[in-house]
């Protein structure tokens, strides 16, 4: 009966030794695929009774039964944007700690979807193309503006058709804690790698992450470190490290501000290789105290006495509950999730694990309790519905317009989230998305999934909008190309067919009746029952449709 | 409670602040005092410079030696500033006011600050849009509890409307309907389709979010739509900037009729730690344009003496400049008022160069008595203690009846 210790652990998951020794029990059961998880599944599940009874039934019960397409739902919405049915009822049938464990080792550090090609350029080679005179500086600023472009649409792609939706969850999480605006930034290629950095190690050493934060280029551009002098101290960075990166307002004093600005004074982008370099001579090395550390303290050691502070896990801590739990976090809760955080080595992986596993998590009111992001509601809507071929422009610019402008937080704080996604303009927004350009995608989904020949050259689009990049590199990059946003009638015609046989396999295939069907449908899509009028007769379109539109929707 | 980064600095903050006690009793004291008035038919446009604008380059003492000493690279030159009178100009930038400065519907009111001041944007700003004291949290915005303690009126579109990206601010509170919207037309049309979904006390706060924002979205719909269906041309062309199309937005709601007594615009751009000297002049420009256009189309349809526009901010910026030929966070700036029933001039007291508080500005005039002005002599309700904390009103509003 190996089970008993297991579930009681499971409920004392806070300490940092038997999540670790979960951990090394556990791999067997994630790593093991499906049919073997299954297996596993079954046999937890049919001798739940006997031993939950014994200690705190109702608790146990609830951790090791299979969560359902309600918890699945829940789970997989929360971290992955939602997901198709299919995928729905393979989790359904796992322990919450299955579940979750299933879905960490989807984690990964990489992104698949090909760099656009201005990537590879060294920083020197885009040196070189700047140029000196007027006319070559003026295309270089047109460049520019192209590679933004190509960077926002290349990342959307990513979000629509990766593997591991759990990393860019993560990735997205982090670039709205960590903010860096392109506007201000500029460069598309250091943005680009401010979000590599970020997906290598968003579940990482939360450590690592800080310091490389505290010298990535982009953020050095953004708030101002590469500026810095010793005699002029630039207090941007040193301001937002302490305030919104890591410790949270009321945990530090303007003298802090100002003695840690000093530490970050003297910091260049060194051209040839894109990195920051500290300059000596311009360098304050004098004697400095930030949150009671002194010395002549550096960048390094600044970041140090920040993650020394007690503030600091906790801060981070807040952010995953923010992200993943509820509007309002507890406190004691935080104060948990920090020790552990803490003693698991600034894992943030096991801090996801912990988020993910906690009764508040999983607590019926918190459920539905999230308004989606616009990456969500597209992002999520496109990925249920596997039109995931369909042109990241198109999605990108719906995203924008909804209010999330990817590499554009509003300001340093970055997206406020919650019930600022919803305003009457942005509700509107929404709904048009929902109902018009959901088929739009579907149809240009199916156009994708023609062969090349078949299909008319990409039109010449003035704006010139997130093209993937220059088509033809590879046979890969030629699958990746975007089509045309524009639909002409005659493509509407031929293809929409195509879409709603689709759509109507798939409502044959959610069950037995029409009101099993109708049902599972909602329980696959809202996390209530709908507060709307949702249709229960004639197509599966307008069924879709109604249930899609219904307020609940909006949320996760 | 409004689910934003603010609240969440309030939760970090509320265990070493134990600041949010009295704030909330003497609000509950002044619930039950306060009269229903109306507030006709005025309106108060507020114009937010987000970022932090810098007041020392807007209004310039130009004629004081530390002035250029302070800011070595990027003080206005003297041939870029229009003399305002008491040794005092305004940058040239701003140059389309200059029609209503000499009209006299135009007033500066500088040194606006507060005590003990933030020089963090998000707090700052969160200071001023809530009215409260440097260490004290509020939650409503104060006009979110101006509107709360005059009489409500079933008629309006909405209490206030946001124009064009950026949050409720000082609309925001629990009892106001606030609608934000980019285009009007687009706006009546999508809301036709949106569904009346009866709502009310639901535990779920996010959904209930959302049906409030449906049911909004339908009964501003329809008025607007009402209003503007018989729309005056008012012949003016408005700047093509963002903010110009904002203005010419707040000028059809305004001559339609729209009734509606607070907008909000947001101009933003002000954060100019760098390269000061070409972008600033280059917002300032945006701003005088955008606010010239729009009061030209309320002159023409004669609604300008029942409008007020005022702009706020977090803060000013430094007095010195940075070694990036900009200015870090600061604290006082001056503030421009326009409307008919302005006194054009200067009011409130310029901040002393000689008298700087590490490098900042010491303020002279208590925000919060721009907000008296608002509340008593613009909306000629009483003196709400958690508006205008006892201050009063500045000289700047001719007295006329609502």
């Amino acid at each position: 009966m190996i089970r008993i210790p297991v579930l009681a652990e499971i409920d004392s998951y806070h300490s940092s030794m038997t999540s670790k020794r979960m951990k090394l029990r556990l791999p067997a059961l994630a790593r093991g695929g499906w049919l073997l998880t299954m297996l596993l599944v079954t046999t937890l599940v049919s001798g739940q009774d006997e031993p939950a009874t014994t200690a705190e039934p109702a608790v146990d019960q609830k951790i090791a039964t299979p969560i359902g397409l309600d918890g699945a739902r829940h789970l997989l919405g929360r971290t992955i944007f939602g997901a198709p049915l299919d995928q729905l009822q393979r989790y359904s049938s796992l322990t919450r700690e299955q579940a979750v464990d299933s879905l960490l080792e989807t984690l990964t550090t990489t992104a698949v979807t090909p760099l656009p090609s201005w990537a590879s350029l060294t920083p020197g080679k885009i040196q070189q193309q700047r140029g000196k005179t007027a006319e070559s500086r003026k295309a270089f600023q047109k460049s520019i503006r192209r590679w933004q472009g190509e960077l926002r649409g290349w990342w959307t792609r990513e979000l629509i058709s990766t593997p591991s939706p759990l990393t860019e969850r993560l990735v997205l999480m982090w670039h709205g804690h960590f903010t860096s605006e392109m506007t201000k930034v500029r460069s598309a290629p250091a943005m680009l790698k401010q979000n590599q950095m970020f997906r290598q190690l968003c579940s990482g050493d939360f450590r690592q992450l800080l310091h490389r934060v505290a010298v990535d280029p982009a953020m050095a551009i953004y708030l101002d470190t590469r500026r810095s002098t010793r005699e002029k101290p630039n207090e941007n960075f040193a301001r937002e490290l302490l305030e919104l990166y890591g410790l949270g307002e009321g945990n530090y004093s303007e003298t802090d501000i100002q003695e840690a600005a000093r530490a970050f004074t003297g910091y260049r982008i060194d051209h040839r290789t894109g990195e920051l370099r500290r300059i000596r001579r311009r360098h304050d090395a004098s004697e400095k105290t930030v949150l009671g550390v002194t010395g002549s303290l550096t960048a390094t050691e600044v970041v140090d006495a920040v993650l020394a502070d007690p503030a600091c896990a906790e801060w981070i801590s807040r952010r995953f509950w923010i992200e993943f739990v509820s509007p309002t976090p507890q406190a004691t809760v935080l104060k948990q999730w920090a020790q552990a955080l803490q003693q698991e080595d600034w894992s943030l992986r096991a801090l996801l694990r912990i988020t993910l596993l906690s009764d508040a998590f999983w607590a019926k009111e918190n459920q539905g309790s999230l308004i989606k992001s616009p990456v969500d509601l597209v992002v999520g809507t496109m990925r249920s519905l596997k039109i995931e071929k369909a042109p990241a422009g198109q999605a990108l610019r719906t995203i924008s317009r909804l209010g999330q402008q990817l590499f554009d937080p509003p300001n340093v704080a970055g997206w406020p989230g919650g019930h600022h996604w919803i305003d009457a303009t942005t509700l509107l927004g929404r709904r048009q998305f929902l109902t018009a350009e959901i088929h739009n995608l579907a149809i240009l989904n199916q156009m994708q999934q023609l062969p090349q020949k078949d299909l008319r050259p990409p039109a010449q689009d003035a704006e010139s909008e997130p093209e993937m990049m220059s088509p033809g590199n590879s046979p890969e990059m030629r699958v990746q190309r975007e089509l045309p946003r524009r639909i002409k009638a005659r493509e509407r015609r031929r293809f929409m067919p195509q879409v709603l046989r689709e759509l109507e396999q798939m409502w044959q295939s959610l069950g037995d009746t029409p009101d099993a069907r109708s049902l599972r449908l909602q329980q696959w899509l809202l996390p209530f029952k709908p507060v709307g009028t949702v249709v229960e007769m004639g197509s599966i379109r307008d069924r879709l449709g109604s249930v899609l539109l219904d307020p609940t929707y909006q949320l996760k | 409670m409004k689910f934003d980064r603010r609240a969440f600095l309030r939760l970090g903050g509320a265990a070493c602040l134990p600041l949010l006690v009295p704030g909330v009793r003497t609000w509950a004291i002044d619930e039950e005092t306060a009269a229903t008035a109306a507030l006709g038919d005025r309106v108060l446009i507020l114009v937010e410079l987000q970022g932090g604008n810098d007041g020392l380059n807007t209004v310039i003492p130009f004629r004081d030696e530390r002035y250029k000493k302070l800011r070595p690279k990027i003080a206005v030159p003297d041939s870029h500033v229009m003399d305002l009178g008491n040794h005092l100009g305004m940058n040239d930038a701003l140059a389309t006011l200059g029609e209503s400065w000499d009209a006299g519907d135009a007033c500066w009111i500088l040194g606006l600050g507060y005590p003990q001041p933030n020089r963090s944007h998000f707090r700052s700003i969160e200071i001023w849009e809530t009215g409260s004291d440097s260490d004290e949290n509020l939650t409503d915005g104060w006009l979110g509890r101006l509107i709360g303690s005059a009489a409500a009126d079933p008629k309006r579109a909405a209490d206030g409307i946001v124009l064009g990206g950026g949050d409720s601010g000082p609309l925001h509170g629990d009892s106001t309907r606030v609608i934000h919207l980019n285009d009007p037309i687009q706006f009546t049309r999508q809301a036709r389709a949106v569904p009346d979904i009866a709502h009310g006390e639901d535990a779920r706060k996010a959904l209930e979010h959302l049906l409030e924002v449906q049911t909004d979205i339908k009964r501003s719909a329809r008025v607007i739509e009402e209003k503007r269906a018989n729309a005056p041309d008012l012949g003016v062309q408005f700047p093509q900037s963002k903010f110009g199309k904002r203005c010419e937005i707040a000028a059809s709601l305004v001559s339609s009729g729209v009734p509606c007594p607070l907008i909000k615009l947001s101009h933003s751009g002000f954060d100019t730690h760098t390269d000061q000297l070409r972008r600033h002049p280059q917002l300032l420009t945006e701003l005088a344009t955008g606010l010239a256009a729009l009061r030209k189309a309320l002159i023409a349809s004669g609604d300008w003496d029942r409008v007020l526009i005022s702009t706020y901010s977090e803060f000013g910026r430094r007095a010195s400049e940075n070694g990036s030929e900009g200015t870090d966070h600061g604290t006082a700036a001056p503030h421009l008022l326009l409307g008919g029933q302005v006194i054009g001039g200067l009011a409130g007291a310029q901040p002393d160069l000689g008298t700087l508080d590490k490098n900042d500005l010491v303020f002279t005039t208590d925000y919060r008595k721009l907000y008296a002005t608002i509340e008593q002599q613009w909306f000629q309700l009483p003196a709400n203690p958690l508006i205008s904390r006892g201050v009063r009103p500045l000289p700047v509003l001719r007295e006329k009846a609502l």
